[in-house]
């Protein structure tokens, strides 16, 4: 079976900084995968690498997404392709109102499936359903793009886009961050219910509680650029109790 | 021989007026005659600054009659439709049967209301120290009368279309008289056509008087080609507890430059000022702006964007004047441009004149290019780089094109800002 996602060898920089220093990953399709670490361990690097941001320079590796070199691929047509970011920090748009945002994009990647483009009403009900999911208040659609969101609002925004646009592979990078305890059971409630056998999740966090909420099938921690220990969720549990300093230890002993 | 712009031009305007008679003829001859003191503006003039108009006066022009031309290019409102060709009334192709009987939509020379119009022609758009409107003073041709009596409310708009039609080079000098009674509404929108494919300077000057406790909205829309110079120069005269909206929309064109100068001379008036830009290829606009707040208790607020591409250069001059008499005046003015090319410039210079000490006033210019992050945000949910652009950018005018007060014109600027983005 050909892996959703193959990392191998990935190393990238930033301005000549090694951040990234020989990552080895394969995510198969429904597994959800955690990758955790300390600040600054490049996680969310690999996050950006993987939703296409350009800041960084790959200096050695592949990722392959479906068999596909994913690193050829525009921005724009990873998205299509199925591939999803949930930023840890959405971007405001003032002026850009969600409902023609969201048009814009579940349009265009129902085009690129050759599904026929969703006309203002199917889409209204199709929002109005997947708000109700994630727990998002309708009320937010007539607004610009996360203008004056509040955190949570934002976070659950994220996930509604994810339900809407359904895709084959979802990054989820620190998801939790600036989240209150109830915002993120109910952000890990809407991305529970958008799991499937098919669906791949990778998500990125530095705190084991968001895998209270999400169970993931393997763990992999991830410190200075390197992949330093994978298990099954139990990994997470320990990691919770033995700090990264635990893995630190490990790893150069 | 050598001619002066300026002779060049007299000269070729006398010789058409020969034939148009003697129409307020001692007004004209006094902004002629200040009009030959002072000649064209030029750069060295803090307020034509960045605008240099020498390339466009220096050409020959005719000075075309009027006739009859299609409106085509013109929105389609829902309206009392008043054209002019060439600065003249042109009957056949309006549409006024239903204008209630008491509101006046007519030609400047139109005898039945020569009380009127002597009363009130350039009683706000002084010529003194604007060569331009000293010019379109002095050689007036003819021209549009609205007048909206008190207490009267035009429900639908009357839509002006200046065309301006001829087979060579030409200059037309449009004028407009918009006259609002205490306590009268009305809704005012001049669009600009040109069906010409030589060089065509339009000089227009429009003057509005807004009576106690009216409301006027009045917009502007021109929409050209690159053979197209314009000047606009509109003068708003408020009285007590008035409330103006001003839009300005402006696509394309060679060199404009709108001109809005607005003088709330009583208390408790509100003034909006918004404007739009979209220039491309080599277009130059310049938007400048003043309002004098001369009595205390008065609202203004002034809204003015802008996107350039290619060589395009943008102006903004704006001026907030806050006399000492203007108590808690309240005044806010804010400026973005975008500019999405290297080559493309923008000039903004907003400018607070303060000698009230119990005022609450805010300025700002932002220009800057389409935010990187949000371009990245949209190409993340599967979007073209094209249309995240174009996305970004109709949003961008937006903000100034949802404020628009009149029915249809919201779809027709939107179509206007796609058009250009092109």
């Amino acid at each position: 079976m050909t892996p959703i996602l193959d990392i191998r060898g990935l190393a990238a920089s930033v301005d000549g900084m090694p951040i990234l220093k020989g990552i080895d990953l394969q995510l198969n399709a429904g597994e959800v995968h955690a990758i955790m670490g300390p600040n600054g361990s490049g996680k969310s690097t690999l996050a950006s690498i993987l939703a296409g941001r350009e800041d960084y320079e790959i200096d050695a590796g592949s990722v392959a997404y479906n068999g596909e070199d994913l690193l050829e691929m525009e921005v724009d047509e990873r998205a299509r392709e199925g591939v999803f970011l949930a930023f840890q920090y959405p971007v405001e748009l003032p002026g850009v109102s969600m409902m023609n945002f969201l048009k814009q994009a579940v349009n265009t990647v129902r085009e690129h499936r050759g599904l026929e483009p969703l006309g203002a009403g199917a889409l209204l009900r199709l929002a109005r359903e997947k708000a109700r999911l994630i727990g998002l208040d309708p009320k937010l659609k007539n607004r610009s793009v996360n203008e004056g969101f509040s955190g949570g609002e934002k976070k659950r925004n994220e996930i509604f886009q994810l339900a809407l646009l359904d895709p084959v592979l979802a990054i989820l990078d620190e998801t939790d961050s600036g989240l209150d305890i109830d915002a993120l059971r109910r952000v890990a409630d809407g991305v529970n219910q958008l799991r499937t056998a098919e669906r791949t999740f990778l998500v990125i966090t530095h705190y084991q509680r968001l895998l209270n909420y999400i169970v993931p099938d393997f763990v992999h921690v991830m410190v200075d650029g390197r992949i330093v220990r994978s298990g099954g969720r139990e990994l997470a549990l320990d990691l919770e109790e033995k700090g990264y300093d635990w893995v630190r230890f490990e790893t150069v002993g | 021989m050598v001619k002066y712009p300026e002779e060049r031009i007299v000269a070729e305007f006398e010789r058409q007026h020969a034939v148009n008679g003697t129409w307020l003829p001692h007004l004209r001859e006094k902004a002629l005659a200040a009009f030959k003191t002072s000649g064209f503006p030029t750069r060295r003039q803090e307020s034509w600054k960045y605008t240099n108009i020498a390339p466009i006066v220096r050409r020959s022009y005719s000075t075309p009659d009027g006739g009859d031309a299609d409106t085509k290019g013109a929105p389609d409102l829902d309206a009392h439709v008043l054209v002019l060709v060439n600065g003249r009334l042109q009957p056949d192709r309006s549409v006024l049967h239903g204008l209630p009987a008491q509101i006046t939509a007519t030609s400047l020379t139109d005898e039945s209301h020569t009380g009127l119009i002597h009363a009130h022609l350039a009683q706000y758009a002084s010529f003194a120290a604007e060569p331009f409107t000293a010019l379109n003073t002095a050689f007036p041709g003819d021209g549009a009368l609205i007048h909206v009596p008190a207490d009267s409310v035009l429900e639908k708009p009357v839509h002006l279309i200046h065309v301006t039609t001829s087979n060579q080079a030409a200059m037309v000098q449009p004028r407009t008289l918009i006259l609002a009674g205490p306590n009268a509404q009305a809704k005012i929108v001049q669009s600009m056509v040109t069906h010409a494919a030589a060089p065509v300077l339009i000089n227009s000057v429009s003057e509005i008087l807004v009576g106690a406790n009216a409301h006027v909205e009045h917009l502007t829309v021109q929409s050209d080609g690159p053979q197209v110079s314009a000047i606009h120069h509109t003068s708003v005269y408020q009285h007590q507890s008035s409330r103006f909206y001003n839009g300005c929309f402006t696509f394309g064109g060679e060199l404009t430059r709108n001109n809005l100068s607005i003088l709330p001379d009583a208390e408790h008036c509100e003034t909006l000022m918004h404007g739009l830009f979209v220039a491309r290829d080599r277009s130059h606009i310049d938007n400048s702006t003043l309002v004098d707040h001369a009595k205390p208790n008065c609202y203004s607020s002034e809204y003015y964007k802008g996107i350039l591409d290619d060589r395009a250069t943008g102006v903004f001059n704006g001026k907030v004047l806050v006399r000492q008499n203007a108590q808690l005046t309240n005044a806010y003015q804010t400026n973005r441009s975008i500019v999405l090319s290297e080559t493309a410039r923008m000039f903004s210079k907003p400018a607070l004149e303060i000698y009230a000490d119990d005022v609450k006033c805010s300025h700002g210019a932002t220009t800057g290019q389409l935010d990187k992050d949000g371009l990245f945000y949209l190409r993340a949910r599967g979007i073209n780089p094209e249309d995240a652009r174009r996305l970004m950018l109709i949003s961008f005018a937006g903000d100034i094109i949802e404020q628009v007060p009149i029915e249809g014109m919201r779809e027709v600027l939107y179509g206007e800002v796609e058009r250009m983005l092109q």
